[in-house]
């Protein structure tokens, strides 16, 4: 996509969801991250597979409420480049109506909204991971979603 | 000599302590039974005091009662009863030995002491006590008949030198080796006055000059012959030494060199470190899994299907792919128009086609904006919505990837942690100083070998020469008319002084060898060596006086370090079993705690073999050393008491032995049974009494 319709836009997420931003993203850490524990580049690459699964796991989005904060800038969903499509094809999914193309806040808030409830889902089973790195335990919950 | 009995009056903790010794050939053993603390080692000294004196203790031993106040005189006696075989048969003495001395005071009195022969008549007083005790055992045999565990193990450990330098004096003195070498001194002696009277009788220059060259090689050949000696222990010590310098050097290279297993943990850190970089890459690759666009493809795909089908629709409907702008735009780069007129710029016409196509391009960019939003959009679907998905096969080829590092890391870090556990283990310039010492020992040996070899080549160069000069002395005397009858003295002289020299040398080499082959037979049989089957094939005592043992194939084993304990033991017991037994003396061997670190067969066997080859055997015994040998003992062992010391209740005594005194109380408990005095707690039972208390 030449142009990020969502780059004036925040990524937006409740505040409850703070510190385990801080627990799983590595860019807090810069050099000193694992990875193994902590999968996540950056904050929009948590918030995405978060959306990833409530989409995958059918659940009804709702957009946080109560205290929120902006966890990251529109402008860093800007790559990699496919990820703004994808955004916008799950508007247009989730309104059933192309022109939404033309509204890039509606369309945040849908992937907010969705964010929002995968969030919960995705904590669950990062917290259940016992002995385990949180890459493992999440990749393998991931591929077992997939297989499903 | 046969002990018969003792009594101790103030001698430390024994304090009017009776002992009967069994004189019954067929049960020749006496047990004093008596745990640690209890006495023991007292009896053995006061045994050897009052038999050899006081050299026979150490100057700062104080033999008087501890419970004696400070600047109090006490008084120490001790009678002993004992029997000697004799050409005449029997005789019976009673030796009366005692000493008063000042509790706290820095020496210890001279003793006196009186000796008796005991006669159905009435006992007879014996005068010059000391030389009639020297003769009926003599001082020098009493390390080798009294003596305990630790002590005989000094036969075997220890310098090399001094190992070799007790088992010669223990074998010399009980051979009577010493009379043997004094009278060859006496021969000597004899020899040289010989020479001195013929010489001054036949007033000859040349004979004198003879003589003068005899009487220095006399001096220098047992002066070189000393040295010699002297050299030769030497050498043993450096070779022992070089034995262990060298065996630790072994040791150390085999822990490594430090510098080398520190290189290779360097490089192994480095290794380490290189695997941790590509895990944490190996990390990434996979989480990056965890936003790719594989994983959007797959968590997302229905979603992703719902929005093509509406752009598919969309499409079909002809508003995708927004093409008007575009085709406009394009057309304008011709010369002509789709319809065939011109759009040349320099034609009035064309210029005028050219205005209204640029006016139809500004009237649809405002309204195409949207079209070419979604136009966009539905190209770049295809990249999310066709396709396989490769996650799956994306993730286990990254996990394959992780693994394989994790292991080789997980690998890597053993090596590192192998390495610094050996590292741990070897001390700053371990192989070098070891390399070092082994050098020195082995630079001093060649030193003191050479030295030996010169000294040897002296020795037998002195020897002829006096050889030479006494055939001169011979030729020259019996030139003369008195010298005749020196020169047969000096001849007969010199034969005498061959037969004690070759007598010195047969008894040395044949008496040492009988020794050496009867203590191998006894400590087979102690330890129970199966000649086939067993790791330690036989015991003997080189002509140096070593005592060694050796293993399967001939291999030479150091008794100090490949023997267990119990087998040292074995070996120390059999030597003096072996000593006495060769030598004839007839003497009761008294061994204070003999059986220590023995267990089982060989502990059994030891007290049967020494039972047998002792003509009176007494064994003072722990509770812990009888256990196991009560059957044996019942039937070898003429007279058993017990030793209890009271100040053991009531943590180790059962019962109140109604005395605190610093004294053993003596009871006839033998070795199996106990009474109100000698019964012990067993283990748990201290903890009920603290209880009780």
């Amino acid at each position: 996509m030449a142009e990020n319709p969502f780059a004036g836009q925040d990524v937006t997420v409740s505040d409850n969801y703070r510190t385990h931003f801080e627990t799983y993203v590595q860019r807090r850490e810069g050099k000193g991250a694992r990875p193994e524990h902590q999968p996540f580049d950056r904050n929009v690459d948590f918030w995405f597979a978060a959306i990833c699964v409530a989409v995958r796991n059918g659940i009804k989005p709702s957009p946080p409420t109560g205290k929120t904060y902006k966890a990251a800038e529109g402008v860093a969903l800007g790559s990699p480049e496919w990820r703004p499509t994808a955004l916008t094809l799950l508007a247009i999914a989730e309104n059933g109506d192309a022109s939404i193309v033309d509204r890039p806040g509606e369309m945040m808030r849908i992937a907010n909204a969705y964010a929002h409830v995968g969030f919960p889902e995705l904590l669950e089973i990062l917290e259940s991971r016992g002995g385990d790195t949180a890459l493992d335990h999440l990749s393998e919950a991931i591929e077992a979603m997939l297989t499903k | 000599m046969r002990l018969i009995k003792a009594r101790f009056d103030g001698f430390r903790l024994l304090d009017g302590a009776e002992f009967n010794f069994s004189v019954d050939k067929k049960k020749n053993v006496t047990v004093i039974r008596a745990a640690n603390e209890s006495g023991k080692t007292t009896l053995l000294s006061a045994l050897q005091w009052a038999l050899f004196g006081d050299e026979a203790l150490p100057s700062t031993y104080t033999t008087i009662s501890m419970d004696i106040p400070e600047g109090m005189v006490g008084t120490t006696t001790a009678e002993v009863t004992y029997e000697v075989e004799t050409p005449k048969g029997t005789r019976r003495y009673r030796l009366v030995r005692s000493l008063s001395d000042r509790a706290g005071s820095s020496s210890r009195p001279k003793s006196s002491v009186a000796l008796e022969e005991i006669k159905p008549t009435g006992n007879d007083s014996v005068p010059n006590v000391e030389s009639y005790l020297g003769q009926h055992m003599p001082a020098d045999l009493r390390e080798v008949f009294f003596t305990d565990g630790d002590r005989a193990l000094s036969f075997i450990e220890g310098r090399r030198g001094d190992q070799q330098k007790r088992v010669r004096r223990a074998i010399e003195q009980l051979m009577g080796l010493p009379l043997l070498e004094a009278a060859l001194e006496h021969v000597k002696k004899a020899e040289r006055d010989i020479r001195a009277k013929a010489d001054n009788v036949s007033g000859s220059q040349q004979l004198s000059d003879v003589r003068a060259q005899l009487e220095a090689l006399d001096l220098a050949i047992p002066d070189n012959e000393a040295k010699l000696a002297a050299t030769t222990e030497e050498i043993a010590n450096l070779s022992d030494l070089y034995s262990r310098a060298d065996r630790t050097l072994q040791d150390a290279l085999k822990k490594g060199n430090r510098e080398e297993i520190a290189g290779d943990l360097q490089r192994i850190e480095k290794q380490r470190a290189a695997s941790e970089a590509r895990k944490r890459t190996a990390d990434l690759d996979q989480s990056r899994l965890l936003s790719g666009i594989d994983f959007a493809k797959g968590m997302m795909g229905e979603k992703l299907k719902a929005a093509g089908k509406v752009l598919d629709q969309l499409r079909k409907k002809g508003q995708i792919p927004n093409s008007t702008i575009p085709v406009l735009e394009e057309r304008l780069t011709h010369a002509d128009c789709i319809c065939g007129e011109s759009l040349d710029p320099n034609d009035r016409d064309g210029a005028r086609r050219r205005a209204h196509i640029l006016h139809l391009i500004e009237d649809s960019r405002a309204t195409d904006v949207l079209k070419s939003r979604i136009s966009t959009i539905y190209y770049e679907s295809r990249e999310l919505t066709n396709g396989k998905m490769a996650w799956h096969d994306q993730y286990v080829k990254a996990y394959s990837a992780r693994t394989r590092e994790q292991e080789t890391y997980e690998e890597l870090g053993r090596q590192a942690a192998e390495l610094e556990a050996r590292l741990s283990k070897i001390k700053d310039n371990d192989v070098q100083s070891a390399r070092e010492m082994r050098d020195t020992y082995l630079q001093q040996l060649t030193s003191k070998r050479e030295q030996a070899t010169r000294l040897d080549v002296t020795v037998r160069n002195l020897r002829q020469q006096r050889g030479e000069r006494a055939k001169e002395m011979e030729t020259l005397l019996a030139r003369e008319t008195k010298g005749r009858k020196f020169a047969a003295e000096l001849s007969a002289a010199g034969d005498l002084r061959k037969i004690v020299e070759q007598t010195l040398v047969t008894m040395k080499t044949r008496e040492v060898d009988a020794v050496s082959r009867h203590m191998n037979e006894l400590f087979l049989q102690m330890i129970g060596a199966d000649p086939d089957r067993a790791m330690i094939r036989r015991a003997a005592i080189t002509t140096d006086f070593n005592i060694i043992v050796y293993g399967r194939n001939e291999r030479l084993l150091d008794p100090s370090q490949d023997l267990n304990g119990a087998s040292r033991r074995a070996l120390t017991i059999a030597f003096i079993l072996a000593l006495t037994q060769v030598s004839g003396v007839e003497a009761p061997n008294v061994i204070d705690t003999p059986l220590g670190m023995m267990t089982g067969f060989v502990k059994r066997e030891v007290v049967k073999v020494a039972a047998s080859s002792s003509s009176q055997l007494i064994l003072l015994l722990t509770p812990d050393e009888i256990n196991g040998c009560e059957d044996i003992l019942d039937q070898v062992a003429g007279e058993v008491v017990t030793m209890t010391n009271p100040a053991h209740y009531p943590v180790m005594l059962k019962h109140d032995p109604g005395t605190s005194d610093a004294r053993v109380l003596i009871c006839k408990c033998d070795h199996v049974s106990s009474c109100e005095i000698c019964e012990r707690n067993t283990p748990s039972t201290p903890k009920q009494v603290g209880e009780a208390a």
